[in-house]
């Protein structure tokens, strides 16, 4: 029997393949096309401690097989997503992960420490790598210190695991990993957006409202790839991968080069049932290659 | 809503810039409501890499139409589909008009914003006037259009000479009271800013269909929001049709 079923940082996720936050609303918007329980996992929209607006519109721009966004990190604030999200989540079986973002230090241990005791929350991911937001996010994961002191300060406040997304706007990606996983993280994500911009040439403007953002989709993938690849073998903890995984064969770029999961994003707003269909090809692929089990392809990069 | 693949039955220009698109669809002709949307994937997989969102024009049985311009590269690769393509279509999204009762219910379209309110016209069975403004004879899908619709042009040179705005106060006079006249309006911003301006003034309630930029569709990525009176709202999501007084203009 093929086992799509990994252990992630003492999960047990039903297979390897999770929603990346921002991409997967706060955990039902595509109810209405298939059970998210389905997948390996949700990574709800990044969570701060009070409601944040977001950046002026435009917000988004297409760019070559992909797309710029400057959302700005718009929630709805930890305390409306505790009493009026979270309950709609209980009965979608599968793991439940929050994304939480601060602007400061305190704000991060806030927003981690309103999330222990949660049950139907089985981790947290710490967003340390936002392009579109002026104060925390990427700055936080920017430099190896302030992103272990936003680690190590978020463990000591939450028991379950704790992830830190990583962010690509740095010059060297491995020494934040390391000082995360130092830190205490169970496990890092990454990449998060690379930051770009475009401009109108007609008008002269910025096509985007705060001038620029961050790029995704599957222009940024083999940039993602390297990141995981470098970091995987740089780190003990789990590595999660993400970045323009449109399908399948995508997926198992990752899974070679070391990531034990991945995250699809930006596929989602494509096809709506992106994330199930690279389930099913990554099943077909184990099957066809004559593989037990994902933990037979993990890592296992020929050079 | 659902996720199709929809055959084309039919691509027409029906005015410069302006076509038809008449897909088969198995669900989405009988869910669309007057208002909705549906996104559209077009070219190859990676390029265009977006779907985009239209509305829906007319809905029959087995079948729905999308009035578009061609404006960029995906409206060009829709302009060249043939028959028998296959197009992925999801929808229908959003929320649509509200229809309340009323004495008179004012369609008004600006250019391709006549794609916005086909649906309405319709299904509303109610009293009703149909307010068209384009900019000039050649920007007008004749074959769309009839003696029911109150035509004009900014240029005069079909139709009567003038904006959706003259439309509108020609299509009131002598309604009773204006509390009793619901306007629905799709058009470009600056038209609906002009329309919204000019509904407040003589006390008419008025919905805009919004258009944006969009990436999900669901209201998963608050990509397309509109700024209201009571912050961002998104275009996909609590839209595309808004009350104007919800929105902040400008």
């Amino acid at each position: 029997m093929l086992d799509l079923s990994i252990e992630l940082a003492g999960m047990r996720l039903k297979n390897p393949v999770l929603a990346a936050s921002g991409t997967y609303g706060y955990g039902r918007e595509y109810s209405n096309y298939y059970d998210p329980g389905l997948l390996g996992g949700i990574v709800v929209k990044g969570l701060s401690l009070n409601p944040q607006e977001g950046n002026p519109p435009p917000r988004i721009v297409e760019t070559p097989c992909g797309m710029l966004n400057s959302i700005g990190l718009a929630n709805v604030g930890i305390r409306d997503f505790l009493e009026n999200y979270l309950p709609s989540l209980q009965n979608i079986d599968t793991h439940i992960i929050a994304n939480i973002y601060g602007k400061s230090l305190e704000e991060y241990v806030e927003v981690a420490r309103s999330l222990e005791g949660h049950q139907k929350i089985s981790a947290i991911e710490v967003n340390i790598s936002c392009p579109n937001v002026k104060k925390g996010g990427m700055l936080f994961g920017a430099d190896p210190q302030s992103a272990f002191e936003v680690i190590e300060a978020v463990k000591r406040v939450y028991s379950r695991p704790v992830i830190a997304k990583l962010t690509p706007n740095v010059t060297d990606i491995i020494s934040i990993a390391k000082a995360v996983e130092e830190a205490g993280a169970d496990a890092v994500s990454l990449i998060n957006t690379l930051r770009g911009m475009a401009v109108d040439i007609h008008n002269r403007r910025p096509k985007l409202g705060a001038i620029f953002g961050g790029l995704s989709g599957p222009a940024i993938r083999p940039v993602a790839v390297y990141m995981v690849y470098c970091v995987a073998q740089s780190v003990n903890i789990p590595v999660i991968g993400m970045g323009g995984i449109m399908k399948a064969e995508d997926a198992l770029e990752f899974f070679i080069v070391g990531a034990k999961a991945v995250q699809v994003g930006t596929a989602n707003f494509v096809n709506p049932y992106a994330a199930i269909k690279i389930i099913n090809g990554i099943r077909k692929y184990l099957s066809e290659n004559n593989l037990n089990s994902i933990h037979d392809l993990i890592g296992t990069l020929k050079t | 809503m659902t996720l199709e693949d929809c055959k084309v039955l039919a691509n027409e220009r029906v005015a410069q810039g302006i076509y038809l698109l008449r897909l088969s669809g198995r669900d989405i002709p009988t869910l669309a409501k007057p208002g909705q949307f549906v996104m559209l994937k077009v070219g190859t997989e990676l390029d265009p890499f977006l779907r985009r969102p239209f509305s829906v024009f007319k809905a029959y049985k087995k079948e729905f139409w999308i009035l578009y311009k061609e404006v960029g590269k995906a409206t060009f690769i829709m302009a060249q589909l043939g028959s028998k393509d296959i197009v992925s279509v999801m929808g229908p999204l959003g929320n649509g008009f509200v229809i309340e009762e009323r004495e008179l219910h004012l369609l008004v379209g600006g250019g391709i914003g006549l794609a916005g309110i086909g649906l309405l016209e319709e299904s509303l069975l109610a009293e009703k006037k149909v307010v068209l403004g384009f900019k000039s004879s050649q920007d007008v899908p004749s074959s769309l259009i009839g003696d029911k619709h109150l035509l004009l042009t900014e240029d005069g040179s079909l139709g009567i000479k003038g904006t959706v705005l003259d439309g509108i106060q020609k299509a009131i006079t002598g309604v009773g009271s204006l509390k009793e006249i619901g306007v629905y309006a799709c058009g470009s911003l600056g038209m609906l800013e002009a329309v919204s301006g000019l509904c407040r003034r003589l006390g008419i309630r008025c919905q805009v269909l919004m258009e944006s930029l969009m990436a999900c569709g669901v209201g998963a990525c608050q990509g397309c929001v509109v700024r209201t009176h009571e912050g961002y709202k998104r275009v996909c999501k609590e839209g595309p049709v808004f009350w104007e007084d919800q929105l902040i203009w400008g």
